[in-house]
C-alpha cells in the first residue's frame, strides 16, 4: 500500500474514534457541533421521549390578561398522513419543537433572560406572524405543553412567554 | 457477492444513501415556507448567533437557502445510475453531503440518525471513491460497517442496562405519544403486555450485540440483518421514521462485506 492510503486508512480510523468517543460525551467533545458527521447515536436511549411538546400562540387586549382569556392555537398544524412510513417531513417540525422546548427548559433552569434567548425568539417569530395575520393590535404570548399522547389527552403547561406587542420581536 | 468488488459493494451503499438524502431534501422543500424569515427555521433569527459572513448571509437568506436542498437532490440523482464513473460520484457524493452540511449550520435543527448516517456514508463513501483506490475501498466499507456497529450498539448497551426496556415501559411511553407513536401499535402492546417485555427486550439484545454479528458466517449473519430490516420497516411504519430504512438498512451491505473481510473470504 501506498503512504497515500495509509494516510486514508489513519483518517478513516481516526473519524471512527471520534465517533466512540463522542458517544460517552467527555467534556471536550460535549460542546462541539460536528453537525452529524460524528452522530450522537442515542436514538431513544436509555430515556425515550414519552411526551409531546406542542407550542400555541394566543391574543390578549391587555399586557397583563389571564391566560383564560384567549383561544389557543398552535404555532404548527401537521396533518396526518397514512404515506408516513414513506414520506414525513412534518415529523421534521416536531423534532424541530421538541429541541427548541429542551433548550429552552435547560436555559430557564439557568436562570437565563428568556425573551433574549434564541429559543424563545424562534418560538416568538412564528406566534408573531400568526397574530400579525390574524389581528393588527393588542399582545401575543406563546405556551409550550406537554401531554402523554394518546394515554392523557389533556395538556399541562409547562412554559408561559411574557406577552408581547404584536408586530414587536 | 463472491463477483463483486468493494467498489460494486460501495456504490450500492452509496446508491441507497443517495435515496436517503433526496426522500429528506425533497421533505425539505416542502417544508420550505418554514425557512421563511417570520418562520420556524428563520435565519433573521439564527443569525443572531455569531456573525456570518457575507457569503453565508447571502446563501442562507431566504428563499436563496432552498438551493441547498435542491442542490443535495441534483447532486444526489446521478449517484442512482450504476455507469456514472467513479471520479464524477465520488464528487456528486461529496458535494451532496456538503450541502447537507451547509443546511444543517444554517440552524435548521429537524435532522434525525437517518440523515446523519446518510451523509457520513456520502462524504466517506464519496472521498474513498474519488481517490479509486482498492484498499481504501474496502478500509471505507469497514468504517461504515464500524458507524453501524457504534449506531446499534450505543443505545442498545443503554437498553439493556434499563430495566424499564426489558418491562416494556419505556417502549410503550414512545408508542403513545402523537409524533412518534400509534395508538394501534400502543393499544396493541397495552393489551399484550408479553408482547412489549418481548419487543423491548428484543431491540435491546439485538442492537447491543451488533459487533458480534460481524464475526458470524453468512449463514447466521444474513438472518440477524433480516431481523435489522424488520426494526426498521415497523419504525418505519409505528414511528414515522422514513430515512433510517435507507440509510441503515442501505449499509447492510458493507456489514456482509465486512464479515466477509473479517473471514478472509475477500482481499
Amino acid at each position: 500500500m501506498t503512504d497515500f492510503e495509509w494516510l486514508g486508512i489513519a483518517i478513516l480510523a481516526i473519524w471512527w474514534l471520534v465517533t466512540v468517543a463522542f458517544q460517552f460525551e467527555p467534556p471536550g467533545l460535549r460542546t462541539i457541533n460536528f453537525h452529524g458527521f460524528v452522530p450522537s447515536c442515542r436514538f431513544f436511549a436509555p430515556r425515550p421521549v414519552v411526551t409531546d411538546a406542542r407550542v400555541y400562540y394566543g391574543h390578549f387586549a391587555e399586557p397583563d390578561g389571564p391566560l383564560g382569556e384567549a383561544i389557543w392555537q398552535p404555532i404548527i398544524v401537521t396533518p396526518e398522513s397514512p404515506a408516513r412510513p414513506l414520506w414525513n417531513p412534518h415529523q421534521r417540525l416536531h423534532k424541530s419543537i421538541q429541541t427548541i422546548v429542551r433548550q429552552l427548559g435547560r436555559l430557564e433552569a439557568k436562570g437565563a433572560r428568556m425573551p433574549l434567548t434564541i429559543p424563545y425568539l424562534r418560538l416568538l417569530n412564528v406566534a408573531q406572524e400568526h397574530s400579525r395575520a390574524a389581528c393588527s393590535e393588542g399582545y401575543v404570548r406563546f405556551i409550550v405543553t406537554r401531554h402523554r399522547g394518546v394515554e392523557e389527552p389533556g395538556r399541562y403547561i409547562v412554559f408561559v412567554s411574557e406577552a408581547h406587542r404584536i408586530g414587536d420581536v | 457477492m463472491s463477483d463483486w468488488t468493494a467498489y460494486d459493494v460501495m456504490r450500492l451503499v452509496i446508491a441507497f444513501s443517495a435515496i436517503a438524502s433526496i426522500v429528506g431534501s425533497l421533505e425539505w422543500v416542502r417544508l420550505r415556507r418554514h425557512l421563511q424569515d417570520e418562520q420556524l427555521f428563520s435565519w433573521r433569527i439564527q443569525s443572531v448567533v455569531g456573525t456570518p459572513s457575507f457569503a453565508l448571509n447571502y446563501v442562507f437568506a431566504y428563499p436563496r437557502c432552498l438551493m441547498l436542498p435542491i442542490l443535495q437532490i441534483l447532486f444526489s440523482l446521478p449517484l442512482l445510475v450504476p455507469a456514472m464513473p467513479a471520479t464524477a460520484a465520488g464528487v456528486s457524493a461529496i458535494c451532496a453531503a456538503l450541502c447537507a452540511f451547509l443546511l444543517s449550520i444554517r440552524g435548521v435543527d429537524g435532522f434525525n440518525g437517518g440523515d446523519a448516517m446518510a451523509k457520513l456514508v456520502l462524504l466517506s463513501g464519496g472521498v474513498c471513491l474519488l481517490t479509486g483506490s482498492a484498499a481504501l475501498m474496502n478500509a471505507g466499507l469497514v468504517f461504515l460497517a464500524g458507524q453501524l456497529v457504534i449506531a446499534y450498539s450505543t443505545p442498545g448497551f443503554c437498553r439493556i442496562l434499563d430495566r424499564d426496556w426489558h418491562t416494556g415501559k419505556r417502549i410503550m411511553g414512545v408508542l403513545r405519544t402523537e409524533t412518534f407513536g400509534r395508538p394501534w401499535a400502543w393499544q396493541l402492546l397495552r393489551s399484550h403486555p408479553w408482547l412489549a417485555h418481548a419487543v423491548g427486550s428484543g431491540i435491546a439484545i439485538w442492537e447491543t450485540f451488533f459487533a458480534v454479528y460481524l464475526f458470524l458466517p453468512l449463514e447466521l449473519l444474513l438472518p440477524l440483518l433480516l431481523i435489522g430490516v424488520a426494526f426498521h420497516t415497523s419504525n418505519a411504519v409505528v414511528m414515522g421514521l422514513n430515512i433510517f430504512p435507507w440509510s441503515f438498512i442501505g449499509t447492510y451491505p458493507a456489514v456482509v462485506w465486512t464479515a466477509l473481510f473479517i473471514r478472509g473470504a475477500i482481499w
